[in-house]
């Protein structure tokens, strides 16, 4: 059994790979916001996995109920950060920040 | 009895794999920014969820008094991050639509944004905003 | 100590460092500066300091990530080099 987990948290890894590479490439700064929105429910669920690794998994799980909560709420300031200082397109910013992307 | 929830979890926990491979791959290969959110938002919600029900039944293994806690409490983790994930998402788009990020549509001559109804800004495309930069600079020039 | 997810966490480590340097967007660097505490709070977890791993996980993913997008949309988005 111990096999299987370890083999699907080696699984878990690699594919965050082609999230990795959307953090590199993404367009826009918001797909990286996703991205790192989704690798960090990856990493509560492989918390989970080191957990029952380590067949003690009741220390894991209430530090990946905290995670999840935590990931939630950076991804929800990057966006609301996101909303409020960005000025909208249509007029043009007076302090001319550079909001090009 | 704990063979076959041996078994089932184990299919619980692929399952959750296969789907996020699906996830991941739709992340990476959807042509356009919102799609993207579509899959990100789903897709690793869903494998979240399979994952932790399988593990959670692998915890319960032998029905007594502290495993049965800390299965509800994996369990209640998939329930948190089914309610988060998608909100999140959805909070991202929605800085994403006001940030001007047209959809990518059949006819590439459209560059109104289809996505109609009250919140429609003339929300403009990359290229269009530099346009719209240099418009103002002659303006000032003059 | 899994010694096969050591070494896959360490070689995300060092990809996500180098990410880090080479995105222009500041607010993408800032970004993977998450990801980056993430997997040291994951390094931490995988040896079995979960104390420790918990307080790289709220430093991480809930403050400073936070206090570097505030900065970035404070200061321009490009960095110049």
């Amino acid at each position: 059994m111990d096999f299987i987990l370890i083999c699907s948290g080696i699984a878990l890894f690699l594919m965050m790979l082609p999230i990795m590479y959307r953090i590199v490439v993404g367009p826009t700064a918001i797909d990286r916001i996703v991205a790192v929105n989704v690798i960090g429910t990856k990493t509560a669920v492989l918390l989970i996995i080191i957990g029952a690794l380590f067949h003690n998994v009741a220390m894991f799980v209430d530090f990946a109920i905290a995670y999840a909560a935590l990931n939630f709420l950076g991804s929800l300031a990057a966006a609301r950060y996101f909303n409020r200082t960005r000025p909208a397109y249509g007029q043009v910013s007076q302090e001319g920040g550079d909001a090009d992307e | 009895m704990s063979e076959l929830l041996n078994i089932f979890s184990i299919i619980l926990i692929l399952s959750g794999l296969v789907f996020f491979l699906g996830a991941s791959i739709g992340i990476l290969r959807f042509p356009d920014f919102y799609t993207r959110m579509h899959a990100a938002g789903k897709g690793d919600t869903l494998s979240t969820i399979l994952i932790m029900s399988g593990m959670a039944i692998q915890v319960i293994g032998d029905f007594e008094g502290s495993s049965v806690l800390v299965a509800i409490k994996i369990l209640a983790i998939a329930v948190l991050i089914m309610l988060t994930s998608p909100t999140s998402t959805h909070l991202l788009m929605k800085a994403g639509y006001d940030d001007g990020i047209i959809p990518v549509s059949k006819d590439k001559k459209t560059k109104i944004n289809d996505l109609g109804g009250p919140f429609l800004k003339d929300s403009l495309s990359e290229k269009s905003v530099a346009k719209k930069k240099t418009a103002t600079k002659k303006r000032v020039k003059k | 100590m899994i010694w096969q997810f050591d070494i896959i966490i360490l070689i995300f480590l060092v990809v996500t460092a180098v990410i880090a340097l080479r995105v222009k967007d500041l607010l993408g660097a800032s970004m993977v500066f998450g990801i980056y505490s993430f997997l040291i709070c994951l390094l931490w977890a995988e040896m079995g300091a979960v104390d420790v791993a918990f307080t790289e996980a709220a430093v991480g993913a809930g403050v400073s990530t936070v206090i570097m997008i505030a900065t970035v949309f404070s200061t321009t988005r490009r960095s110049k080099d």
